[in-house]
């Protein structure tokens, strides 16, 4: 094991300095070769692109579902209350009163209905 | 020369590099600063929490209830449906703090105003639209402004209506004020899930309610189907995480999420209109007595022993008649004369007799009973018919009560338990393990005694209890030639329309006696009502087959009853049970049914073959006149064209021709032209035989078609 005044600090100080040379001078990237892997780089970037576009896409459409089910919702209401309100009507007796309220001469029937062969 | 060229432009290249590596060294400098920035922002900022809020998608559990099942009759006509009803309440101090922390005192008054006159629409409009409330303009419009400048406590939450439906819930969204939302209205509007009948009380008791009571659970009500099937109604309940977005919530898929599980429907055997008809008779016989306290009725069918109709109706204290207690199910009595039908199937089925035996009259006189009273109706008969001697048709005719008396001790005192045990084969002992229970009713009892005096009772239907349903399945196995149905009441339980579980028809017993007893019987029950005590039957739309019944009650202790006879009280008062149970058509029997009555405490008398059998003889003929499979057959002299598709498409656009419908009938003669955007006129009955315009021909919609039938 290297004893810690062995250690080549000379070399580190030199690698640091050239790296903030190269930061300042904007050719860091260059140096570290990192334009080979360019198209790697963009790739995740247009998957992170995707991702994020997504995520929003499923937001949209998980927010019309929402938006469709309070809508279906407010018509199974409307469609429980018409079914009550005409259920009601379609009560022998009640149709007979209101029959008979509007002066109708029309009654119950006397007989049971003829069945055509 | 060049060299000078050469340490000029060196010296402009050195002056474009010095401004690029100035404006790098800036971008340099700036993302060295957000990246510091990040870094104290990331580690070392700590947000204000309230904000926070605001600025991170919220999550929240929300519950979703399940809908309540509905309750069909037979036909999938709507019994109970479950419809959320609304309380609207108002916020009156909604924005007034906002408006308050405006910069001008003009500015905040012109808010306030601004906010006041919406108001004052609002209440105008509100009257129209809750005209049921019966409250003018003045009073909503004081009610808000009197809460948004108090400080009482309920200013945040003020009631403004209640129990409203959706449809007039949707209109008040429309008023001024409240459609600009909660927010800025103050609207908070709370939903009640709500049970309607559209039938209101009709088959009410049978139906049932469910009233929970969360501060005393024992106190809660579970009534009739209602009640009993709750489990199967109720549904489970589901829940959800749901996260908000900019554009409102949605369900956070990554959580988990318990579906919710609605309430099953239940179709019953129940026939609306049959239900209707039966309720209608009894109510029409019994309101006007007020000796009668109440009375119930049960319709089944032959076939299946399913209960198409079960009426109880009791007056209470103002003598208003109601659905209070399912005496058909919950009210065992003595049943009286109508058991001299089972007493005559044991002693037809053991071969003791036949309808033409004869036996003595002996003046109506039980000379080995003593303490039974002697039968004023055989010394009229011996009167009548000068004789001393009566066949056993006869004595079902006029419902002797020596006649079976005498029959019974004479065949079964020395085997009292073959007569016994032939009332256990009928399943005259049986709850039926019935689709309903009555709360604090009682069964059907039969004593098991070899005491003379019992059977001497138990053959005229006293010293048994039987209910009203265990009557009418006796019955009821008689029109199916011996065989017992068990009855019921729930046909299934369906999800989406669709059944989940079926029930139907259960046979108790395949044969409790033999065809030809059920003959007999049968035939026994139509002289009855051709020439006995129901003759108030004899020109029914349909033959009958049937006996009336009429049972002295033992008085309660309230009602002050004799020491020595239980049956009248102390002013010569005596209750009565009034019986009339049979079947139609006689001779093809589809519907069993039973009529009872029951009295106050009275000095007249109440008979089977009065109010029960008129009320049983307009369940009949209004049965028989809606039922077509008792029509007579017409055979056909013409065709009639047949619906084709292209006649019931539905108008899209404005080039619908007008439908071709001659030779339709007027039903589907409307349907066609309706459909196609259409109005109708009419005249004659009959078939189309002309039309204007003339089909083919291309009208605006809403032109009225006029046809002429023949």
């Amino acid at each position: 094991m290297k004893r810690f005044k062995d250690i080549r600090w000379k070399a580190i100080g030199k690698a640091i300095g050239a790296f903030f040379l190269s930061l300042g001078r904007g050719d860091l990237l260059l140096r570290m070769r990192v334009d080979k892997a360019l198209p790697y780089i963009l790739y995740a970037f247009l998957l992170g692109c995707i991702s994020i576009w997504m995520s929003y896409q499923t937001e949209q459409t998980m927010l019309k579902v929402q938006n469709n089910e309070r809508t279906i919702r407010t018509l199974k209401i409307y469609n429980a209350q018409m079914t009550y309100e005409l259920v009601g009507l379609d009560r022998l007796s009640t149709v007979e009163t209101m029959l008979e309220e509007m002066g109708s001469e029309v009654k119950a029937p006397q007989k049971p209905a003829d069945i055509l062969k | 020369m060049d060299k000078g060229k050469n340490i000029m432009q060196k010296g402009k290249d050195n002056r474009v590099s010095m401004i690029l590596w100035g404006l790098y060294c800036l971008f340099l400098l700036l993302s060295l600063v957000l990246i510091i920035k990040i870094c104290v922002l990331q580690f070392g900022w700590e947000p204000d929490q309230t904000l926070v809020r605001y600025f991170q998608p919220k999550r929240y559990r929300q519950v979703e209830k399940p809908e309540r099942g509905a309750i069909m009759d037979c036909n999938g006509k709507l019994l109970a449906i479950s419809i959320p009803m609304y309380n609207i309440n108002m916020d009156c101090t909604v924005r007034k703090d906002e408006f308050a922390r405006a910069k001008t005192a003009r500015r905040r008054d012109s808010l306030e105003n601004d906010w006041k006159a919406k108001a004052k629409a609002l209440s105008r409009e509100l009257p129209k639209v809750l005209a049921k409330d019966g409250k003018d303009a003045d009073y909503y419009y004081n009610l808000i402004i009197s809460n948004r400048e108090s400080n009482l406590k309920g200013r945040k939450n003020v009631q403004i209506t209640k129990n409203i439906d959706h449809e007039t819930y949707l209109k008040l969204l429309e008023l001024p004020l409240f459609n600009e939302g909660r927010f800025k209205s103050g609207l908070i509007k709370t939903e009640i899930d709500t049970r309607k009948y559209p039938y209101g009380s009709l088959a009410g008791r049978v139906i049932g309610d469910v009233r929970i009571n969360k501060e005393h659970p024992e106190e809660s009500r579970f009534l009739g189907i209602e009640g009993k099937y709750d489990y199967i109604l109720h549904g489970t309940e589901g829940s959800q995480w749901m996260k908000r977005t900019d554009k409102g919530s949605i369900v956070d898929q990554d959580s988990t999420i318990i579906e919710v599980v609605h309430g099953q429907d239940i179709r019953t055997t129940l026939d609306i209109d049959i239900q209707d008809i039966a309720d209608r008779a009894l109510r029409k016989h019994i309101a006007e007595d007020d000796a009668i306290e109440g009375g119930c009725v049960v319709v089944m069918d032959v076939k299946t022993g399913g209960v198409k109709a079960m009426v109880n109706l009791q007056k209470n204290s103002k003598g208003v008649l109601g659905e209070n207690y399912n005496m058909a199910i919950g009210r065992p009595g003595e049943p009286g004369s109508i058991f001299k039908a089972v007493t005559l199937a044991t002693l037809l089925e053991d071969g003791h007799v036949t309808l033409d035996t004869k036996i003595p009259t002996n003046h109506g006189k039980m000379a080995d009973l003593s303490k039974i009273r002697d039968d004023q109706y055989i010394k009229d008969y011996e009167k009548n018919k000068n004789t001393d001697r009566i066949s056993v048709l006869d004595g079902f005719k006029i419902s002797s009560n020596y006649v079976f008396r005498r029959l019974t001790i004479d065949n079964y005192q020395e085997n009292p338990q073959g007569f016994i045990h032939r009332l256990y084969d009928y399943h005259l002992n049986d709850s039926y393990e019935f689709d309903l229970t009555e709360k604090g009713g009682t069964r059907s009892r039969i004593q098991d005694s070899d005491s003379k005096y019992y059977l001497a009772s138990a053959a005229i239907g006293y010293s048994i209890m039987q209910t009203p349903l265990n009557m009418v399945t006796f019955y009821n196995a008689i029109a199916n030639n011996g065989k017992m149905m068990k009855p019921y009441l729930i046909e299934s339980f369906e999800a989406a329309g669709k059944p989940v579980m079926k029930f139907g028809p259960q046979i108790l017993s395949g044969s409790i006696f033999s065809k030809a007893t059920a003959d007999t019987l049968t035939r026994a029950l139509k002289m009855v009502t051709l020439e006995g005590t129901a003759t108030r039957l004899k020109n029914a739309k349909c033959v009958v087959a049937g006996k009336t019944g009429t049972a002295r009650t033992v008085l309660s202790p309230d009602e002050k009853p004799l020491k020595n006879d239980p049956y009248v009280s102390e002013n010569g008062e005596r209750k009565y049970q009034a019986t009339f149970v049979g079947f139609f058509p006689a001779d093809e029997p589809k519907y069993t049914a039973i009529v009872v009555v029951y009295t106050r405490p009275t000095k007249g008398s109440v008979y089977g073959g009065v109010i029960p059998a008129k009320t049983f003889r307009e369940i009949v003929d209004n049965l028989w006149s809606l039922d077509s499979s008792w029509g007579e057959d017409l055979q056909a002299r013409a065709k009639v064209p047949e619906m084709r598709p292209e006649y019931i498409g539905t108008r899209k656009g404005s080039s619908i021709p007008v439908p071709d419908v001659k030779g339709m009938g007027l039903k589907d003669a409307i349907y066609a032209i309706e459909n196609n955007g259409y109005r109708c006129h009419y005249e004659g009955i009959g078939h189309v035989v002309s039309q204007i315009p003339a089909a083919g021909k291309c009208c605006g919609k809403g032109e009225i078609i006029k046809l002429v039938l023949r």
